[in-house]
């Protein structure tokens, strides 16, 4: 294994919301290649630690470095270099709803790049066919698209710019088990053929132990991460309970089926099992 | 508004929401609004000329001599220059309240009647400014 440095790395963050404490001391550390699921229960505070990381929430302390720069000191302008290395697929796809899915794909592109418009529409529809939507969807506006389309075009347009790191809000949920699972295989397809470091919040355990390297869980305002095989064993009741639930065995039965199948598409030897 | 998120997107992407929903807004809105004022003058004038044809059978010719005679070209001025203030007063509180819309389609509803009521009201408090403006100018 090659040795890795942190991509994304957060130390000792703290949010905090009125009296509200989200976060106190959280730290992270996303390496390369590898495929980082964040967990927690409901108002856990994974969206607002997606957010810091993104320089949507300004944390009260701590730092977010992003390929080594701490993003919490610089400027706007100072992070828009940072800003072209990432892409994001927001939960809900966040498309915007005046323009056409081939337009908000290359809208980053508009942004970042001077490019010919003919070169530019080939490189949007390239990544539109890429993340398998049908190519007429790339004409639609984001209303006459399916939940499950919504958020196959939202990854085209985070990967408008060819990032390394792409972040993705509970990129499962509302989508039936069928799409579900695709969406799993897109995730892992574009990880292994983009080499592409994912950051996906979940609640998705299936979505967790199919495609997961890593997991970091956030229990009492601070973050617990581990490989998947590790984490399912931490001594922490909250970490048990989540993994070893009712509803946790089946997924854990699938991944390892699944893996014995030499359907695991993993990068390297770290899938969870769930031995 | 950012009943979705697009807000986020925006920034996430480098793009400064301020220049490309704020701006365009306001500029166009200042493009606009002066031409609708002229718009809005001609039609109030061609009403007033329809008025005064069939109902008081003055001929069309009596009109506009009176017309130049009632109207100073100033009184048109004073229109086309107020305009382009009060649209980016409108604009601006649009786009203000418009920019707070989180969450929810019942919010939105409730952000426009704030933004329409207080577009009014700056509108109203400018042309009291102007009035005052004028009559020091005595125009």
């Amino acid at each position: 294994m090659t040795t890795r440095y942190p991509l994304i790395e957060v130390r000792g963050l703290v949010n905090r919301f009125g009296s509200q404490l989200v976060h106190d001391g959280l730290d992270m550390e996303v390496r390369e290649d590898e495929v980082f699921g964040i967990v927690g229960g409901s108002g856990s505070g994974k969206s607002v630690l997606l957010r810091s990381i993104l320089g949507l929430q300004h944390p009260e302390a701590g730092t977010v470095r992003i390929q080594g720069q701490d993003i919490t000191r610089l400027s706007e302008a100072q992070l828009r270099p940072i800003k072209a290395c990432y892409g994001v697929a927001f939960q809900s796809g966040a498309l915007y709803s005046g323009l056409t899915v081939l337009q908000n794909v290359q809208l980053p592109m508009m942004e970042h790049l001077e490019l010919e418009s003919p070169v530019r529409d080939q490189l949007a529809l390239l990544k539109i066919r890429l993340v398998g939507l049908p190519a007429d969807a790339a004409y639609k506006y984001p209303a006459e698209l399916s939940g499950g389309m919504v958020k196959r075009a939202a990854i085209a347009r985070a990967l408008a710019l060819d990032p390394a790191l792409l972040f993705l809000d509970e990129p499962t949920s509302g989508l039936d088990p069928v799409s579900a699972t695709a969406f799993d295989d897109l995730v892992l397809f574009l990880q292994k053929e983009l080499k592409l470091t994912i950051v996906m919040i979940t609640h998705d355990l299936d979505s967790i132990f199919r495609t997961c390297n890593r997991v970091g869980v956030i229990v009492n305002r601070r973050m617990e991460s581990d490989t998947v095989e590790r984490i399912v064993d931490h001594p922490n009741p909250f970490i048990r309970e989540y993994f070893h639930g009712e509803r946790a065995r089946g997924a854990r039965i699938a991944a390892h089926e699944g893996a014995t199948d030499g359907g695991g598409t993993g990068a390297d030897g770290e899938r969870g099992d769930g031995a | 508004m950012q009943l979705n998120e697009e807000v986020d997107a925006l920034v996430a992407t480098g793009v400064d929401p301020f220049e490309v929903l704020v701006v365009p807004r306001v500029l166009g809105f200042v493009i606009a609004l002066p031409l609708l004022t002229v718009i809005a003058d001609l039609v109030g004038l061609a009403g007033g000329a329809l008025l005064c044809r069939y109902l008081l059978e003055m001929p069309l010719t009596q009109y506009i001599n009176r017309m130049n005679e009632a109207i100073a070209p100033t009184t048109f001025w004073v229109g086309i220059i107020k305009a382009p203030v009060f649209a980016v007063l409108i604009a601006l509180a649009g786009c203000y309240r418009g920019m707070q819309v989180r969450g929810s389609a019942r919010e939105l509803g409730h952000k426009v009647t704030v933004a329409v009521v207080q577009a009014i009201f700056l509108v109203i408090l400018a042309d009291a400014l102007f009035a005052i403006l004028f009559l020091k100018m005595d125009v």
